[in-house]
């Protein structure tokens, strides 16, 4: 396997130490950019690095930060988005732990970039921990000269805050983020305009996720042919798996994108817990799953496109034989029907409809037509929103019917032939 | 505000928010029979004041103010929601529209304890419906219920990102995980005598050579 990079010093308990990670190299990078590169000179050597969003929609993210209007006159905003709700997500939380400054100088990068002298990392409630480990790495890089004013001598000055979130898994979709900084309930908008363009109080806002920010620092250090040797051309650098479900061994890994979700599976999840796999889902439950004849499928963005699914979040979650999909598929709709913010039609009411379908079929009291009615109800909801949520919530569950229509028919045939 | 039905201090039901003042300093007056929204915007008024500077406009200091009141006295409420409202000068419907969306925020009082068990995909797998039997038994009590002692509050709850050690549960901001049915009796055990920090998690499963746990520290407040 490739040399670690992210993950290099997450088992040092004295990683969070600002020392430390000046001593590993910690904000070099940054002192490289404020002295040799302007802001567009940043912008383009990230271009040319092909960093992708780790957030899910792997989105290039020297492009995103290149939409944000210059001498526009008005305040730019950064956001780092670490709101992870994503269920088998726990990549972002690992990094914010164990080693934040990564985070908090790729911020920096990002904000000097891009304009921004106001950052806000918007962290959800329940990750206490994060929180304490954020709040201190800022305040060390503020003592430090990382942030404030004049940071470095270079006349360029940010300051960060922390907004914390409270227990709404959409605030994770970026423009519900940015109303939820303002003080509203988290409601996505309509895109255009996007936040580069009408953010934060109607100003140009860049939002990255952690992981993004993360890589920054080790691509101005470690420079652009380092982070293009690595993985597919397509999909260049360091990337955070988390494996969770039914695998002897569970947790985040640093890999390439080169790697297959079997070879994923087996040679750092180590295989089933109890006898075989049946699928898995690839990158967080709103990912369509893959059943265990396609395994095959290389982890990266296009790949996974390939198969009918995506990369997401790269939060795998494997299913043995034991799981019955159809409980699944129960389990991850009841999870978005929850989730959804109520705004769009189709994924508020279409979703409550699925998962009484699926609570039904999974009583015993499932008709011959609620397949069908399940897989009219998916066509109906996607697309038809505003954000990604409804969209993931139909794809999910219609692979489950697309892979595994026979165990609803069991479960629906029993009854009929029993009662 | 409506009477408590506990005195015990709750305050451990809300993320640390970042405000280092006046917070925790009277107590007292959360244990007041009756609060009056002069009450709460006076407790309130300092540190809510630090936290609209961080913001291009009052609006956005709801949430983070919400959270003040709600580590103070344990739950938000209508007092409450006219204190912030008058504090930040922002129609008070604007707070409440915020209380009501977010379910951290606690718009009723919950017990000392609040159990939140992750019953989602991957602690599912692993076997959180049967620690939820397990939790229901133990308490008497129905997930979304408050023991009559006012001890605990159980709540299932959305992936918490301990997918890597599940089955996983929360009680108020300790993480516990690798559940199981002789762990949990511990656990509760622990926090009826007193505390039950030496149970919560010093670190996740980990793995070799490029995996971490999550890290769940425990770190009772």
């Amino acid at each position: 396997m490739s040399e670690l990079t992210l993950l290099k010093h997450i088992d040092n308990p004295d990683a969070p130490q600002i020392e430390i990670y000046e001593k590993s190299g910690g904000y070099q990078g940054l002192r490289r950019v404020l002295k040799d590169f302007t802001p567009d000179e940043v912008i383009d050597y990230v271009k040319k690095c092909n960093l992708r969003g780790r957030g899910g929609a792997g989105f290039p993210t020297g492009m995103k930060w290149s939409f944000v209007p210059k001498g526009d006159g008005k305040p730019h905003y950064l956001c780092c988005n670490a709101d992870e709700g994503e269920p088998g997500t726990f990549k972002d939380r690992l990094l914010m732990e164990r080693d934040p400054h990564q985070m908090i100088e790729g911020m920096v990068i990002t904000a000097y970039a891009t304009g921004c002298n106001t950052a806000y990392v918007y962290i959800r409630g329940e990750y206490g921990l994060s929180i304490r480990r954020v709040r201190d790495a800022v305040n060390a890089a503020r003592a430090r000269g990382y942030l404030g004013d004049n940071i470095l001598g270079s006349g360029y000055s940010l300051e960060i805050h922390l907004h914390i979130g409270a227990g709404a898994y959409i605030c994770g979709e970026e423009t519900a983020l940015l109303e939820s900084i303002e003080g509203r309930r988290g409601m996505p908008k309509l895109k255009p305009p996007f936040p580069a363009v009408a953010g934060i109080y109607e100003c140009p806002t860049v939002i990255n996720n952690v992981e993004t920010f993360a890589c920054l620092p080790h691509i101005f250090r470690l420079g652009s042919d380092w982070f293009t040797s690595i993985g597919p051309a397509d999909a260049p650098g360091p990337k955070l798996f988390a494996l969770s479900g039914h695998l002897k061994q569970r947790g985040v890994f640093e890999l390439p994108m080169s790697i297959s979700l079997g070879a994923l599976i087996e040679d750092y999840g180590h295989g089933a817990l109890t006898g075989k796999l049946k699928a898995a889902i690839p990158g967080g439950v709103s990912a369509p799953m893959i059943p265990a004849s396609g395994f095959d499928v290389g982890m990266d963005f296009s790949s996974l496109a390939a198969a009918d699914s995506m990369l997401g979040s790269a939060g795998v979650i494997a299913l043995d034989e034991t799981s019955s999909i159809p409980v699944v598929a129960r389990r991850i709709t009841e999870f978005f029907s929850h989730e959804s913010c109520g705004k769009c039609t189709p994924c508020r009411e279409g979703l409550t409809w699925a998962a009484k379908i699926l609570r039904r079929i999974e009583a015993g009291d499932g008709l011959p037509g609620d397949p069908d009615q399940l897989e009219m109800l998916c066509g109906g909801i996607f697309g038809n929103s505003f954000c990604a949520l409804g969209d993931g919530a139909a794809w999910a569950l219609a692979a489950t019917l697309k892979h595994f229509r026979p165990e609803y028919d069991a479960l629906i045939t029993r009854k009929t032939a029993t009662g | 505000m409506s009477p408590r039905t506990n005195t015990a201090p709750v305050t451990a039901t809300v993320p640390d928010t970042g405000t280092d003042t006046g917070t925790d300093s009277s107590k007292d007056s959360a244990t007041a029979a009756a609060l009056t929204t002069t009450v709460v915007k006076s407790d309130l008024a300092g540190p809510v004041r630090e936290i609209v500077a961080r913001y291009p406009k009052a609006r956005s200091a709801i949430m983070p103010a919400l959270y003040l009141a709600q580590e103070k006295y344990g739950h938000v409420d209508g007092t409450v929601y006219k204190a912030i409202s008058e504090l930040l000068d922002v129609p008070e419907i604007w707070v409440f529209e915020v209380a009501s969306f977010y379910t951290m925020f606690a718009r009723e009082p919950r017990g000392t304890f609040h159990i939140q068990l992750c019953d989602n995909l991957s602690c599912m797998l692993l076997g959180a419906d049967h620690m939820r039997a397990c939790l229901e038994h133990r308490l008497g009590i129905q997930a979304g219920q408050t023991s009559k002692d006012g001890m605990f509050t159980l709540s299932l709850v959305e992936c918490i990102g301990s997918c890597d050690v599940a089955p996983a549960m929360m009680i108020n901001q300790d993480q516990y995980s690798n559940l199981d049915e002789a762990k949990l009796t511990d656990i509760l055990d622990q926090l009826t005598l007193g505390s039950a920090a030496s149970l919560s998690d010093q670190g996740g499963t980990g793995g070799t050579g490029g995996t971490g746990g999550t890290g769940n520290e425990g770190e009772m407040p």
